[in-house]
């Protein structure tokens, strides 16, 4: 079976209605209305009407307080109407064909009153409503006594009549919604978390990621790439034998590069890097650099440095002080050539200070002998000649 | 033989010969010189008389106004002494009429079929000179629908059994049967009873589809009618109804075959025009004129090709298809001329969903849109262009043109296209070919070109009008640009 294509029946199987009942006045059928009105005239019958069907309010005063019914004869019927109560209880007040009802003698909502008269009855039922049923709505502050009771209260149950709602004792299961907070226990009630509430673990990356980390104690851990900043930026205490920082290395490279930041004390005297009373430099070697970035860092006092733990392989060692004093108080001498020179550069400066007197034993190769400088060349000692620049 | 093998024989020329048959009572060779089939011909051996006198002309025509048209022409016959006064004596009217183009030296074979059509009658122009009027085979569709009344004792007995092809809404059916309230929409099955209708409101009814009739099932109240999907197997285009008319309607004798209709080009005809459309013939009708109907529905036209074929054909700029050049050296000098200017229009409203039977006064309690529906032959689709009608000085308010179109977007795509097609300024020209013009068809796209009439760059046309002088080798051709 093809489907239709043309737009009108297409239009008009679309269309819900297609019949519509025609109504025809009753004008239009020739003398309906007049056998309506005679068939009216001809039906006996009570009819009965009241100024209203309804009272409002208590017992005690209702709203109006009583109600006249009239009861009227149709039809031909004549003469007085018997009222009684077909159901419901009230207090009926006749008056011939009229009744009086009080509102306030109806028990129950409403009562049924019956006229009568040779067998025809009507019937008409009056209701007695509270007052608040002729209001167009509640009032819940002046029209209810009393709180609501929970049982009275569906959706959100008793809750609805609180003020407040206990989380931990009212609620059951998890935050919904946007406001949904799983895992993090008491702490997703807290304003703020502190240092003893971030345990094991490891805070992933991007949990902290701007700001600044405000901690008193890092223990076990790795810093990698970040600052660290205030006084006393890194301050290593301990008390043991052990080494306080330990700086270990498999490359290449140094442990320590250090450009610009070794500033001397010039108050107190002590360089950024000192080893003081019997402490060591041994075992390693510094290297690398220019001796501009050892200038004044390095102070050594009451040590020893064996020739092992400061030497220069491709180029020379360099002192630069205005004060260098060598003290020894072995059979050597203080500066020894082997292989290499010594370089002196600042030829107007007192080269060497003896402290004591070599005596008739002398030793090295540069000494002071009876006032002059000698210097041993070849297993042969020489004195040196003044000779003016 | 191709295509360019016969035209490049048509340029050089040769030994001339012009071949015609007629299945008159005995079927009649002719020729314009003498020639003889060969042994190995079918048929062997045949001998055409020389009799054919003077030309051989052809005229078809693409009208622009829709109207359909047969190819005509005259064929001149000696008669010297009167010694083919006998031919009188046969049956010409409505026979079969072939005329084929070759040169002597071919076999019968390699002839061209240049024209498959009908003869119109044999009459004589002078006492030696007889003239067979030849027209095409779309004059076979030019008989009734259908002659088949109900019969039987009803006051109905003379009316025709209504024929339903495609969607039709409304129709009147006819009664058939008063004893059980039964009619009939159609001589045979139908598709589909889309509803039946008492003064507009639907009734309930027992369809006997296979018989294209229903019964209601309470006595009727008011005038019955009845929306209908017509006769099976099923068809709704403009493509599918034609065929199905002109092979399964009309006199019998005279309807066509599956091998007179263009198979091809009516199939690409109806996927280009899917647009439903239906037909309800509860009187007298032609064929031929409820063909061209159904076609004019999109702007189509029926038309027969030279070699008989019943084909669609629409006057579209540009035309579909592979364009042809026509430029100064394809014909005479001084022979492009213009022949009309076509009216432009600013607007176009077209009829569609046809009320086949109007209500004016129905009193039931259907809607009140409904009863004005039932009272309105047409609903209607407009498209204008005020630019157009401002420009022009023309009136904005289109005459309206009916169509079969069924549905309100069809309708007004078809306003739009026609108003696009004839809102610019349009020229016809005429112009004389030479034989490599010969083989143009009959709505074939064209590029025209020519000294004149601002044609130097060429412009794209349609062939409108073929006048072929098979003889002469000549083509008078008209160009739609």
């Amino acid at each position: 079976m093809a489907t239709i294509q043309n737009d009108r029946d297409i239009l008009l199987q679309a269309t819900a209605v297609r019949v519509v009942p025609v109504p025809i006045p009753i004008s239009q059928v020739t003398g309906l209305q007049t056998s309506l009105n005679t068939l009216s005239g001809q039906t006996k019958r009570i009819t009965i009407s009241a100024p209203s069907s309804n009272f409002y309010g208590l017992v005690a005063g209702t709203t109006p307080a009583s109600i006249t019914l009239t009861a009227s004869l149709q039809g031909g019927l004549t003469g007085t109407v018997t009222w009684s109560v077909a159901s419901g209880t009230a207090t009926l007040t006749p008056s011939g064909n009229t009744c009086a009802v009080a509102g306030g003698t109806i028990v129950g909502t409403s009562v049924t009153v019956s006229a009568a008269i040779g067998g025809y009855e009507a019937l008409y039922t009056l209701s007695r409503l509270g007052a608040v049923a002729g209001n167009a709505y509640v009032n819940l502050a002046s029209d209810v006594t009393g709180a609501l009771a929970a049982g009275n209260v569906t959706g959100l149950g008793a809750l609805a009549l609180l003020n407040t709602v206990n989380l931990n004792t009212q609620t059951t299961g998890a935050l919904n919604g946007a406001t949904q907070v799983t895992n993090l226990g008491t702490l997703a009630y807290a304003n703020a978390i502190a240092a003893n509430q971030i345990g094991a673990g490891t805070l992933a990356a991007g949990v902290i990621y701007a700001g600044t980390l405000n901690a008193e104690n890092l223990t076990g851990t790795t810093i990698s790439g970040k600052t660290l900043s205030g006084t006393n930026a890194i301050y290593v205490q301990g008390t043991d034998a052990n080494a306080l920082v330990a700086m270990y290395s498999s490359g290449s490279v140094g442990i320590l590069r250090v450009r610009g930041l070794f500033n001397s004390d010039s108050t107190s005297g002590v360089s950024n890097f000192s080893v003081s009373n019997s402490g060591s430099i041994s075992g390693g070697s510094i290297s690398g650099g220019t001796t501009t970035d050892f200038r004044g860092n390095f102070t050594v006092r009451s040590t020893n440095i064996s020739y092992a733990n400061i030497e220069s392989t491709s180029s020379y060692l360099r002192f630069r002080s205005d004060t260098f004093n060598f003290i020894t108080a072995g059979g050597d001498g203080i500066m020894a050539l082997s292989t290499d020179r010594v370089t002196v550069q600042r030829p107007f400066l007192n080269l060497l200070s003896l402290s004591t007197d070599p005596g008739t034993s002398i030793h090295g190769d540069i000494a002071l002998y009876n006032g002059e400088v000698v210097i041993r060349i070849s297993g042969a000692w020489y004195k040196l000649t003044k000779t003016p620049l | 033989m191709t295509d360019s093998e016969f035209l490049s024989w048509l340029k050089r020329g040769g030994r001339y010969a012009v071949l015609v048959e007629v299945d008159t009572s005995t079927t009649r060779y002719l020729s314009t010189v003498a020639y003889t089939t060969l042994p190995t011909d079918t048929p062997a051996n045949r001998a055409y008389s020389p009799v054919v006198a003077g030309g051989v002309a052809l005229s078809e025509t693409l009208p622009l106004d829709g109207s359909a048209t047969l190819s005509v022409g005259d064929i001149a016959i000696n008669n010297q002494e009167g010694y083919l006064d006998s031919w009188f004596s046969d049956i010409w009217v409505n026979r079969p009429i072939r005329v084929y183009v070759g040169d002597v030296s071919w076999p019968r074979s390699d002839f061209r079929l240049i024209f498959d059509g009908i003869v119109s009658d044999l009459g004589a122009s002078s006492a030696e000179l007889l003239v067979i009027k030849i027209r095409d085979k779309l004059q076979r569709l030019n008989t009734p629908v259908t002659d088949t009344q109900l019969g039987g004792s009803t006051s109905n007995s003379d009316r025709l059994i209504p024929v339903c092809l495609g969607e039709v809404h409304n129709v009147s059916p006819l009664l058939v049967d008063p004893a059980v309230h039964e009619y009939q929409v159609h001589g045979g099955a139908i598709e589909r009873i889309i509803e039946v209708r008492a003064d507009g409101v639907p009734r309930t009814i027992t369809e006997t589809l296979g018989a294209g009739k229903f019964r209601l099932t309470a006595a009727p109240v008011g005038t019955i009618t009845a929306s209908v999907q017509g006769a099976t197997p099923y068809t709704n285009t403009v493509a599918g109804i034609v065929q199905k008319l002109a092979t399964g309607y009309g006199t019998p004798s005279e309807r066509l075959t599956s091998g007179d209709l263009d198979s091809a080009q009516l199939a690409s005809f109806n996927t280009a025009h899917p647009q439903p459309v239906g037909v309800y013939l509860s009187d007298r009708a032609n064929v031929l004129a409820v063909c061209q109907e159904l076609a004019a529905s999109v702007g189509a036209q029926v038309s027969m090709s030279r070699l008989g074929k019943l084909r669609l054909l629409k006057i579209a700029l540009p035309a579909s298809g592979t364009s042809t050049d026509i430029k100064p050296q394809d014909y005479e000098a001084q022979s492009l001329e213009i022949v009309s200017r076509p009216t432009v229009i600013a607007g176009q409203k077209l009829g569609f969903c046809k009320n086949w039977t109007v209500q004016e006064s129905v009193d039931t309690g259907i809607p009140s849109e409904h009863k004005e529906l039932f009272a309105r032959e047409w609903l209607t689709a407009v498209a204008r262009d005020s630019t157009v009608a401002a420009n022009y000085r023309l009136y904005a308010e289109p005459e309206q043109t009916d169509t079969l179109l069924l549905k309100s977007t069809d309708a007004q795509a078809e306003a739009t296209r026609r108003l696009n097609l004839w809102k610019v300024p349009r020229t016809v020209y005429r112009l004389v070919g030479f034989s490599n013009l010969l083989l143009l068809e009959l709505g074939q796209p064209v590029t025209l070109y020519g000294n004149r009439f601002d044609l130097a760059s060429g412009k794209s046309g349609q062939v409108i009008s073929l006048e072929s002088d098979w003889i002469g080798r000549r083509v008078t051709v008209e160009v739609l640009v």
